[in-house]
């Protein structure tokens, strides 16, 4: 009998759709409760969203970080890496305008495309989704670029300074019958494996999101 | 086991459950004492995002039932957001802006109310 030979678009695009299946899954299970366990080394870990006390220690923390890292010369605000990357021939103001002007495009797309659909003129919405798929890309594209940019800024570095600290706050481990604080100090958290850092915050990411703004 | 989320896939992923009949018809029945969650309180930032696009389904699946938009909204992410954001421009539009001459009405009557404490209404016809 012949072999087939293994068509590799159709194995990738079934490998995609296990997975998709897979996050899927997960995300449906997460969802029923606010709270996630798993076991790592024997140790029965629990992640759960901040309580009010705990958004007011990430808060407290933001503002400690923040005012040490301005205090820092080697860290840069926002502002200060924008001037430092015109001189560079890198203009962020441009790029935050590209957005603005795509950005009114969409919508005014989006409002011809809401009303074809309201008067059901279907030879219009392909045309419409398809312009606006395509104004989608070019914004998703330049404010990946900004985030980019940006990410070394004293603004980026907080949040992802807060992020982790919420992590650490909101995990609780299992001792006897009962959930107990699992790090006791941060430096204890910093000090665990990389194993179980990623797990923490891969875990902490659907529980504790937009809980804190600059 | 750690996924690799892309960006906008986990929203994408909840917003797909959120369109099931499973997570719609849950929704519906939380009137009749149904908990979406096992808990009440302190949501999770997915349980958040969830609560989100139920709403918004919801809004979405009254308005084909009654006739306001046909089923074809349904048929991908950039149509329901394309109809919801024409839909809340049409209605800011019909909205009376404060300066306008129903506003003003609108004013009077509620100045009215406020003074009398009383609402008359007019006995119907018949």
């Amino acid at each position: 009998m012949d072999e087939q030979p293994i068509n590799e678009d159709k194995l990738k695009q079934v490998l995609e759709d296990i997975t998709k299946i897979e996050k899927t899954e997960m995300v449906d299970k997460l969802i029923h409760n606010n709270a996630v366990e798993f076991v790592h080394d024997g140790v029965t870990y629990k992640v759960s969203p901040p309580s009010y006390d705990q958004r007011i220690e990430a808060n407290r923390e933001r503002a400690k970080k923040f005012t040490e890292m301005m205090n820092d010369s080697q860290f840069m605000m926002e502002a200060d890496l924008v001037k430092l990357y015109a001189k560079r021939g890198i203009d962020i103001a441009q790029i935050d305008k590209d957005v603005a002007a795509l950005e009114k495009r969409k919508d005014d797309l989006m409002l011809k495309l809401g009303q074809a659909l309201k008067e059901d003129k279907q030879e219009e919405l392909d045309v419409y989704k398809k312009e606006i798929e395509t104004l989608n890309t070019e914004v998703r594209n330049l404010n990946l670029q900004k985030i980019m940019y940006l990410e070394l800024s004293v603004e980026s570095q907080v949040m992802v300074h807060v992020y982790t600290y919420l992590a650490f706050l909101c995990t609780m481990k299992k001792e006897g019958e009962t959930f107990i604080r699992a790090f006791n100090t941060f430096d204890d958290f910093k000090s665990i494996s990389n194993d179980l850092m990623n797990i923490i915050v891969f875990y902490s990411s659907f529980m504790v999101r937009n809980d804190i703004k600059l | 086991m750690i996924l690799n989320f892309e960006e906008g896939e986990l929203e994408q992923i909840v917003r797909d459950l959120a369109k099931t009949e499973k997570y719609q018809t849950m929704f519906n029945a939380k009137e009749l004492g149904f908990r979406l969650f096992s808990n009440d309180t302190n949501l999770s930032f997915l349980q958040r995002l969830l609560l989100s696009y139920l709403g918004m389904y919801s809004s979405l699946t009254t308005d084909i039932f009654l006739g306001e938009v046909s089923e074809k909204v349904l048929d991908n992410s950039i149509f329901e957001d394309a109809y919801l954001f024409y839909k809340s421009k049409e209605y800011k539009k019909k909205k009376p802006s404060p300066g306008s001459q129903l506003s003003k009405i609108g004013e009077k009557e509620k100045q009215t109310i406020g003074q009398s404490e009383f609402v008359f209404r007019r006995r119907p016809k018949g």
